[in-house]
């Protein structure tokens, strides 16, 4: 959960950083699904980080067991690998509107 | 004396998988399996194709015997010739049960783990799917134990999302974890296991053997205080639980 909540958080600040911000709360899905954009991440990132959005709403809302260690210990490393990005991009200049790749 | 050699070894029960591949050509198990994993949908030929990989033209004659045999209905809808499994067909509950437990779900996902197969002790899936109580809405629920971690397959996962038409949700638990949680009556974990599941790595003896292996060492234990206790009996007769 606290992993989640980490990378949650990174995810947002790199939506922020890009000139963005979500229009109201709720936007939890979104904000994973647009890493590719906001951050560079490769596909493998921002789908793990959208499964276990999944996962934890599962957990949360469906009567699915919390996290288990296993689990848990992927998506630390997992927020670890955001964290990376996210720095990478924060110290870029923000993109104008022609995005450069 | 050959002829019985040979006869022996078809004897043996096959796999799964090679089951499906003995009953049905592959363009059939494409679209049965897509079909009857989700009979609540209707679908078109480029996107039963697409799905599976292969050709639309090379479909359209299973299509057709299917359709034509009552398998599948046919609808036209505009220009679109769309398809689906056929609940008033008498044999739907069946070949929905032999879509699911071989050339389908289970058949994507075992070949899934196979590539990871050292790494995996057991998994199966459990829930509506494994039930045969699946519905539009309905995830595959999958649940493995080893030190596979779930982030390595995100990209085969979703592949094979598309290829089944549904969300697969996946819970991974190490095997000290799983053996710990068995050991403590996890209510999650009990409730799956008296269920019905698809084994996709192990079965119910392989299964039953680990928990064997896993509930040894506090047995052990209580014969080491056992021991112990019969030892020091001079000294402390009463107070062993």
């Amino acid at each position: 959960m606290l992993a989640y909540n980490a990378a949650h958080a990174l995810a947002l600040a790199a939506l922020r950083a890009a000139g963005y911000r979500p229009s109201s709360a709720g936007h939890r899905k979104m904000i994973f699904q647009v890493l590719a954009e906001t951050t560079d991440a490769p596909a493998a990132l921002w789908l793990a980080l959208d499964k276990y959005h999944d996962r934890r709403n599962a957990a949360e809302y469906e009567g699915a067991p919390p996290a288990t260690a296993a689990e848990a210990e992927d998506l630390v490393k997992l927020a670890g690998d955001l964290d990376r990005l996210v720095r990478k991009r924060i110290g870029q200049p923000r993109r104008d509107g022609r995005a450069r790749r | 004396m050959r002829l019985n050699e040979q006869s022996a070894r078809e004897a043996l029960p096959a796999g799964p998988d090679r089951l499906a591949a003995v009953l049905f050509g592959k363009s059939m198990r494409a679209i049965l399996a897509l079909l009857f994993g989700r009979p609540d949908r209707r679908f078109y030929t480029r996107e039963i194709a697409r799905a599976a990989g292969i050709t639309p033209s090379s479909l359209q004659r299973d299509l057709a015997a299917l359709a034509g045999a009552g398998v599948l209905t046919r609808t036209e809808d505009g220009r679109q010739v769309y398809y689906q499994a056929n609940p008033a067909c008498p044999v739907f509950d069946e070949l929905r049960g032999l879509a699911v437990k071989t050339f389908g779900v289970a058949d994507v996902l075992r070949r899934l783990l196979a590539r990871h197969a050292s790494r995996v002790r057991l998994a199966l899936v459990y829930g509506s799917v494994a039930k045969g109580a699946a519905d539009a809405a309905s995830d595959v629920d999958v649940l493995w134990v080893g030190d596979l971690r779930p982030s390595e397959l995100v990209l085969q996962l979703a592949a094979a999302e598309r290829r089944l038409a549904r969300k697969i949700s996946v819970i991974a638990y190490s095997t000290e974890e799983f053996a710990d949680r068995l050991a403590n009556d996890h209510h999650f974990l009990t409730t799956i296991l008296k269920g019905p599941v698809i084994w996709l790595i192990g079965n119910r003896e392989a299964f039953d053997e680990f928990v064997l292996s896993k509930t040894r060492k506090p047995r052990t234990r209580k014969a080491a205080q056992r021991r112990a206790a019969r030892k020091g009996r001079g000294r402390a007769p009463a107070g062993e639980r």
